[in-house]
């Protein structure tokens, strides 16, 4: 039909990514630094004011970008090199952990649960396009976890955090990436809509009575830093001990003495609470209400058989079936009932049960008052309330400094049990051969609410104590290398720093941490100076080796186990 | 029968709904024009303008031939006749993009002179049907080939303000700063593109 045009109907359409695939700008960079430039038509006096500026600033920028190191070679300024790259830069694109794809029918929301025991839970009408109108039918999610330090260091998103002019480290629990697609379009997410994630991964908690606040962050990259978002709404997760662990003896006999500490607690508190009894609350009349039937006993000319002592307590009060009573024959208020049981039930329903030689009946009913004694009973409420809350607030006085002795002994107690768990692994470790570094970890759920797509940490903030080496690099013995990117990772903090690695480097680094840097050179061999090197480093100067890491296939699971965390 | 009024009305509502998430605000282009600046003085810093406009530009590029590989190397002209040309580029109240489109639509073009093919041209289903919403006309499969048939007749100008504005849904105020024409001359042009249209369906 057509003969003009090659009219195409519903062309494929490509993904960000296949089309991220073919952008390169390095390649170009070269590309137009190697093609004569193209003449611009523009008047002479403006191109002479652009080539004396171009100039200007070529030379400003050689001041900046350059300083000359002691072998007399040029050293790039770090800041300069990074702020022209992309923030997020994965070292080892291949190794990255793998996006998981999941469809959503956007009207319907869902659930997803992922292999780690993470949870994504989906609202409905949760997107929309770039031109800000809802997406309908079907949205594929795309999932992925960075949960241990060799998927931090893969990630390549520094954990720097820059708050009010203060400068943090993000210590991380985790990171959750997550993004929309719809046919190939990215899309975001709804105003007043947020993905609730759960984010299932283990922290090191040296003592569980006393767990760190961590906060939730989102990466801004064009402001090339995280943006606090909220509180980590983080549990630990109770796992049952697994005899065949190493620790279970230990561990065994430190959840023994916590039950027997939290038992002795709850005890103690039954104790104090029973030393002053607790006054009786009153409870509130309630006035007829015309709706349910009533019904009305007289204990006193013995018609009605009350069985207990309290009969004068319940003498003509007005019973209002309840809305939770069980159904009932309306013929039982023809009955004349000759006993009664009246049990308290929750809130204001009394059990009534009515018997008349071999028939009984139960129902439950509100005791309720008419007119001027329906006044009369709540006056006298309000005036037993106010004594009632009276007696409570002192109560809880005398009681207050009973229970913050026992808080502080029981706490004193946990922390006992918990020193006392802590040497006895020490004393393990120093004694026996085996793996005692993942003693103190523990599975967390981090709670919280995605409202916008992107890449989100669960992290606490600190500001470590840095110490600043001047560092004469060499890459394999070679001390003439093309400046590498390279990642500081902190195995004690749980966080990776990236820097420019030149032949000498200003390194800054928490000297007592366990401390490793990779470095990937332009072929994607990968380089390390690992923690026996930067254990203990100090002094203004010293030299590092960046030695080859010598698995160079299979990289996550080696990195994995190098970088214990 | 065609109202005018009515049509008139379309056109209005449509650009009402979404021209505000596609025209770019007079703050963004002042901060743009900051990086535009840093890149006329120093190419490596054209960087972030290449990350931000890329995909838009494939995308661009990709519904005019349909073909990935040449789609990437008609990419790669654009973008580097744009670091050549960047010095010739001022700030005057047009965007970066619509620049950028311009140098797009021109490479496009050139490559299709030079080869004596027929243009791709790539359209939804929906948004025709959104057209012929918009032209009051029957969504049935008979108008339905009509007007891909009177799309055909279009000179390539013409199709080229119908693609932007219904297959690729642009703000008429895009399309203006792409085309270099003003707002309201790409609205009357579309109106009279629709009205031509309209009369080659009539039975």
């Amino acid at each position: 039909m057509a003969k003009n045009y090659n009219i195409k109907i519903n062309p494929k359409r490509l993904s960000s990514e296949e089309i991220a695939q073919h952008q390169d700008f390095d390649a170009l960079l070269e590309q137009f630094e190697a093609t004569p430039s193209v003449p611009v038509r523009q008047l002479r006096v403006r191109r002479l004011v652009y080539i004396s500026s171009a100039i200007a600033a070529a030379i400003a920028l050689l001041l900046v970008f350059i300083g000359l190191n002691e072998t007399g070679q040029p050293n790039i300024s770090e800041e300069k090199y990074f702020a022209d790259r992309a923030h997020v830069l994965p070292p080892l694109a291949d190794a990255q952990p793998k996006f998981i794809s999941q469809k959503v029918q956007v009207n319907q929301g869902g659930v997803y649960q992922y292999a780690s025991g993470s949870r994504l839970v989906v609202p409905a009408a949760a997107f929309q396009n770039d031109r800000g109108q809802l997406v309908e039918g079907e949205v594929e999610i795309f999932f992925k976890e960075y949960l241990n330090l060799a998927d931090l260091y893969l990630a390549g998103i520094p954990m720097t955090y820059d708050s009010a002019n203060q400068n943090y480290y993000l210590n991380s629990a985790g990171m959750v990436e997550v993004y929309a697609e719809q046919n190939g379009e990215r899309l975001n997410m709804t105003p007043g809509k947020s993905i609730q994630v759960e984010m299932v991964s283990h922290i090191n908690i040296p003592n569980i009575h006393s767990i760190p606040k961590y906060n939730v962050y989102l990466l801004d990259t064009t402001a090339r830093n995280w943006v606090y978002q909220d509180i980590d709404m983080m549990q630990i997760v109770e796992e049952p001990l697994d005899e065949n662990d190493p620790l279970y003896q230990p561990k065994k006999a430190l959840q023994d003495q916590l039950e027997a500490i939290a038992q002795k607690e709850q005890s103690e508190i039954a104790k104090i609470e029973s030393s002053i009894p607790k006054p009786v609350e009153p409870v509130k009349p309630q006035r007829k209400n015309g709706d349910n039937p009533t019904l009305e006993f007289d204990f006193q000319d013995l018609s009605v058989l009350f069985n207990g002592d309290e009969s004068k307590l319940y003498q003509g009060t007005i019973w209002q079936i309840s809305p939770n009573s069980p159904p009932y024959d309306e013929r039982a208020f023809n009955v004349v009932w000759t006993e009664v049981n009246i049990t308290k039930k929750s809130g204001q329903d009394y059990e009534l049960t009515l018997k008349s030689g071999a028939n009984e009946l139960k129902l439950l009913a509100n005791p309720v008052l008419i007119g001027n004694d329906f006044d009369e009973a709540m006056a006298r409420y309000e005036d037993e309330l106010a004594n009632y809350q009276k007696q409570m607030t002192e109560r809880e006085a005398k009681l207050r400094g009973q229970k913050e002795t026992l808080a502080a002994y029981i706490a004193e107690q946990q922390n006992a049990a918990q020193l006392n768990f802590t040497e006895q692994i020490t004393t393990l470790a120093n004694n026996q051969s085996g793996d005692f570094a993942n003693w103190q970890q523990r599975k967390v759920i981090s709670r919280f609410a995605a409202n916008r797509l992107g890449v989100w940490n669960c992290a606490l903030p600190y500001q470590p104590e840095l110490t600043t080496v001047k560092v004469n690099f060499t890459l394999d013995g070679d001390k003439s290398f093309t400046p590498m990117i390279a990642y500081l990772v902190d195995q004690t903090h749980h966080t990776v720093q990236r820097l420019l690695v030149n032949r000498t480097t200003e390194l800054q680094l928490d000297a007592q941490a366990d401390n490793a840097i990779l470095a990937v050179d332009t072929e994607g061999k990968i380089y390390i100076a690992d923690q026996a090197q930067l254990k203990g480093i100090e002094g203004e100067t010293t030299s590092l080796n960046l030695e080859p890491f010598a698995e160079q296939n299979n990289v996550k699971e080696q990195l994995g186990k190098l970088l214990v965390d | 029968m065609f109202s005018n009024i009515q049509l008139n009305w379309n056109l209005t509502k449509k650009e009402g709904m979404s021209s505000s998430h596609r025209t770019v605000s007079a703050e963004k282009m002042q901060e743009e024009w900051l990086e535009i600046q840093a890149a006329q003085d120093n190419p490596a810093l054209f960087r972030p303008l290449y990350n931000r406009y890329y995909e838009p530009i494939f995308r661009f590029v990709f519904r005019r031939t349909a073909d990935e590989v040449l789609s990437a190397d008609i990419c790669s002209q654009i973008f580097l006749k744009a670091m050549q040309r960047l010095a010739a580029y001022d700030y005057r109240g047009v965007p970066f993009s619509a620049w950028l489109y311009r140098i797009a639509s021109n490479e496009v073009a050139q490559y299709y002179r030079a080869r004596t093919k027929n243009r791709v041209v790539s359209i939804e289903e929906t948004n025709l049907g959104d057209m012929m919403e918009e032209m009051e006309e029957e969504n049935n499969e008979q108008v339905y080939k009509q007007l891909i048939g009177a799309l055909d007749d279009l000179k390539d100008t013409d199709l080229q303000l119908v693609e932007m504005r219904f297959f690729e849904q642009r703000p008429f105020k895009e399309i203006a700063d792409i085309l270099g024409i003003t707002e309201s001359n790409a609205k009357v042009k579309t109106y009279r593109i629709l009205e031509r249209l309209k009369k080659k369906l009539t039975p």
